[in-house]
């Protein structure tokens, strides 16, 4: 008896010490990236470059953000946290949905208190407002130097919008990304969505007119063929898709919609609206959706979707975009995890290659903001300092440093006045070159701001040069950009740059960004939404991944009959309102041009 | 008389202040949760406080069943999960089995090694065992590597991504990591029998098989039986991470269980009071259960645990 008791502690003994190996190893892994991340903080303590015009930075200040944009969740560390502490004595805590999951929103609102500085969506906007957890900014604005002057044009009338909860039009939010060109214009060299994909396959087998997707389908197929693996042996995959962006349908096939001129607007599910006002249900058999779903159906037919398309998620597919291992892309920004200048002056890089019959839809400048609004907490500890901080994110200055980073490691100024990249700028942020020690040291994307949002864009233009924020439309690096990659595709297909060539052919709308409050769903409708949602985003899936067009189909009618015992009729009824709205706003934007 | 009278009432008081902390302690954790039922009867989506959100009756009870497609998707769950915890129920004997072919092993290392081997993974989390199923059997995995180097596939194979077995391999993945943390009661158990029953069964002359089925197994039988109406009782509770992590479109309609299913509309949809209604039901379905089975154990072999 005794000597069987001994053996149980023993081998506890045993299974201890393996957990205990086993936990430090895993332990182990996790913390190097954690090292990294902390070791400009403590640089920060002796810093070089702390003359700068700090005020009422007397106090240490700590402000929680709760950041819909963030991709972080933590203290920002880094040369920004450095920065931020040095100018105003203030320590960004970020709090990221994205990171912790949607009930984090749930849980803080529930509580009362959501942050110091909050980053929502507009339909969340209007409820916190009526839950009195967002401070009103009328006043403090009128104070500030640099925000003040976009209140008028800005900020009045997206505050406006939100009429049910705002009947004296104070001022709540500040919406995200707003542009200061015009309500109507579209700065961008490349459409939002559209056909991408590596020009010297591409050219590799023999750069084929496109007159249609089959076309691009059959062009992939044969570059696949001709280049199935990257020059290190890695597999190249023609399409592949990710499912953690997904909301009320299969975000890839959403996206594709636009290159035939269907647009779903953010906050509906369930329909698509075109550039003369047309509203069709996604469960419509003539939907661009379903077509969407087809050609991705038809893809994998061929072989050319990525088998791990189902489990893998964005992490996953931007280490691929970066080995170029992707085919065809579609995000206008998906290009800038592999294109750089060195790889341009060898032709190498992705780039627009249009199909004859798509007709794209591409929403102006975001004037008015983009889904997003910028607030403060009601329970804010120091308003008055936040405030500081948010008129400084949108000086001149301010900007710099969140769009183009660091004067001298970034960029420099030229013998005419304007800013040029350096050669480390160029790369700074795919190689996450390491920042000098008097910055705050670390690597450069990693300290980079993580609030990943802001108020005035990067297409407003600085006082200072007179050309944007974004480094890409500087003077010196559209020069620096003439590579044999921007060349060659210009001579190829006669034009400027992507949009320049769409709008010669016809080939895009440009429709008035609008950004504005849609009305939030009853409960009832929230539920049927989120259940179709569900249903919809799974449906959509297996329909891509059916065995045989049979399959296909049967899934399409199964969906279309079950979706409405959800409660279809309701939610689309809901939907079509808010498109209603937008179609209106479209118009009386284009009235007022 | 008097005298008397208070003491026996002073002892009174003392006994009931002695399980007072643990009254409190039930209070608190297990009865004042209850009150969060009232959001079943509301109309409640944060931000807007309880207090301004309408009173709705039994709506999102009616909701469940409204019409054919809502009950198809509620029995679906029922289905998932009585199906996934009738099969660890139907195997409920394994740990047991285990923990007395482990005991049986004579050498004492091997022993230790494959009782720290099994019990390891317990300690494991689901959102590491999924990172782990994921780099053995996603298509460019351990698995599908090797079986396309020795040939004997040309496509990989989708096991992750496939409907098909969904609750087979979703008890095979929980045996693998709770059998050996399951055997330790039983080894326990087994500890605790009296040497002199094996003594006895000795000197008559048993097999080692016959040790097994006429002195371990029948001492075992107790524990056995109780740790089962546990099991039932938790019924309709088995868990969400393991699901949670393995769901994806193409198994979604397999593994959703109950606990997952209030998890993606709560969490997911932010529909709070449909998924409070439905834990409701969950409660009051369990609990019928636990007592059915003990009231059949009482029945049965005339032993009850509540």
């Amino acid at each position: 008896m005794l000597k069987r008791s001994k053996t149980v502690k023993k081998s506890m003994l045993v299974l201890f010490g393996s957990l205990f190996v086993l936990s430090a190893a895993l332990t182990g892994c996790g913390g190097s990236s954690d090292n990294t991340a902390s070791s400009p903080a403590t640089g920060s303590a002796n810093g070089g470059a702390s003359s700068q015009t700090g005020t009422g930075s007397s106090k240490p200040l700590t402000i929680t953000v709760f950041d819909n944009a963030a991709n972080y969740q933590g203290e920002q560390t880094g040369w920004y946290g450095k920065l931020l502490k040095d100018k105003f004595n203030i320590t960004l805590n970020i709090l990221s949905p994205s990171v912790a999951g949607d009930q984090l929103y749930k849980t803080r609102t529930a509580a009362g208190d959501l942050g110091d500085l909050v980053i929502v969506d507009n339909n969340q906007f209007s409820d916190l407002i009526k839950a009195g957890m967002i401070m009103d900014l009328t006043d403090k604005i009128k104070n500030t130097k640099y925000l003040s002057q976009y209140v008028d044009k800005h900020f009045k009338p997206f505050n406006a919008a939100f009429k049910d909860v705002n009947p004296d039009g104070k001022i709540y939010g500040l919406p995200t990304f707003e542009a200061d060109t015009s309500p109507t214009t579209f700065s961008e060299t490349l459409p939002y969505s559209s056909p991408i994909m590596p020009w010297d396959y591409y050219k590799g087998v023999g750069a084929p007119k496109l007159n249609n997707l089959d076309d691009l389908l059959n062009v992939l197929k044969a570059m696949h063929e001709k280049y199935p693996k990257t020059p290190d042996g890695k597999p190249i995959f023609p399409i592949t898709l990710w499912k953690d962006w997904d909301n009320g349908d299969m975000e890839n096939a959403r996206w594709l919609s636009n290159w035939y001129g269907y647009d779903q607007p953010d906050g509906t599910t369930t329909i698509q609206l075109d550039a003369k006002g047309n509203i069709v249900p996604l469960i419509d058999d003539k939907s661009m959706y379903k077509n969407m779903l087809e050609f991705y159906f038809k893809a994998n037919q061929m072989g050319l979707v990525d088998p791990d398309s189902p489990s893998q998620d964005w992490n996953k597919v931007s280490e691929k975009l970066t080995n170029k291992q992707v085919l065809l892309l579609w995000y206008s920004w998906e290009t800038g995890f592999y294109n750089t200048i060195e790889r341009g002056k060898k032709g190498d890089g992705n780039v627009a290659v249009p199909i004859a019959d798509t007709h794209i839809i591409q929403n102006s400048d975001a004037y008015y903001g983009n889904g997003r609004v910028f607030a403060i907490g009601s329970k804010a500890k120091d308003p008055g300092r936040i405030m500081e901080l948010l008129d400084w994110l949108n000086s001149p200055e301010g900007l710099r440093y969140y769009v183009d980073g660091i004067e001298g490691f970034n960029y420099e100024k030229t013998s005419d006045g304007k800013f040029q990249l350096t050669e480390t700028g160029q790369t700074a942020f795919q190689n996450n070159t390491p920042v000098p020690a008097q910055y705050g040291g670390g690597g450069y994307q990693d300290g980079q701001s993580k609030i990943n949002s802001m108020i005035m864009s990067d297409f407003v233009k600085d006082p200072e040069t007179g050309e944007f924020y974004n480094s890409n439309y500087w003077s010196s690096t559209i020069e620096a950009n003439k590579t044999a990659l921007t060349t060659d595709w210009q001579k190829f297909y006669g034009a400027e740059n992507a949009t320049d060539y769409y709008q010669k052919h016809n080939m895009i709308d440009i429709v008035p960004n609008i950004n504005t409050d849609l009305g939030t769903d009853s409960s009832d409708i929230k539920n049927e939404r989120s259940q179709i949602s569900d249903y919809v985003k799974n449906a959509s899936w297996n329909m891509v991944f059916a065995k045989n067009q049979d399959e296909f189909n049967k899934l399409w009618d199964k969906m279309k009959k079950d979706v409405v015992g959800l409660g279809w009729n309701d939610v689309v009824a809901a939907d079509t309102a808010k498109a209603q709205k937008i179609v209106q706003m479209r118009a009386d934007a284009l009235a007022n041009k | 008389m008097q005298a008397r009278k208070i003491s026996v009432k002073t002892t009174e008081i003392t006994k009931f202040l002695y399980i007072l902390p643990f009254m409190i302690l039930l209070g608190v954790f297990a009865y004042y949760p209850l009150y969060g039922w009232v959001y079943a009867f509301f109309d409640y989506t944060p931000p807007i406080p309880l207090s301004q959100s309408p009173f709705v009756g039994l709506k999102w009870f009616h909701s469940l069943v409204e019409n054919k497609v809502k009950i198809d998707q509620t029995l679906q769950v029922l289905k998932n999960t009585f199906g996934m915890s009738g099969l660890s129920l139907l195997f409920s004997w394994l740990p047991m089995m285990f923990a007395i072919f482990l005991t049986e092993i004579k050498a004492v290392r091997f022993r230790k090694f494959i009782q720290t081997v099994t019990t390891l993974p317990n300690f494991i989390s689901w959102v590491l065992v999924y990172s782990l199923a994921f780099s053995m059997f996603s298509s460019e995995g351990i698995v599908n590597g090797l079986l396309k180097q020795i040939g004997l596939i040309h496509s990989p194979l989708l096991l992750l991504q496939n409907a098909d077995h969904v609750w087979i391999m979703m008890w095979m993945w929980l045996t693998w990591k709770t059998l050996g943390w399951s055997a330790i009661l039983y080894i326990a158990a087994i500890m605790s029998i009296d040497d002199s029953l094996y003594e006895a069964a000795y000197v008559d002359g048993a097999t080692r098989m016959q040790v097994i089925w006429y002195v371990v197994i029948p001492s075992m039988i107790p524990t056995y039986f109780v740790l089962t109406m546990l099991q039932v009782a938790s019924f309709l509770n088995n868990g969400l991470e393991q699901y949670f992590v393995f769901q994806n479109a193409f198994n979604k309609d397999s593994i959703q269980v109950l606990d997952l299913y209030v998890y993606n509309l709560a969490m997911g949809g932010g529909s709070y009071s449909v998924s409070v209604a439905i834990s409701m039901l969950k409660s009051l379905i369990s609990v019928v259960l636990l007592f059915s089975v003990n009231g059949m154990s009482k029945l049965l072999r005339g032993e009850s645990i509540v």
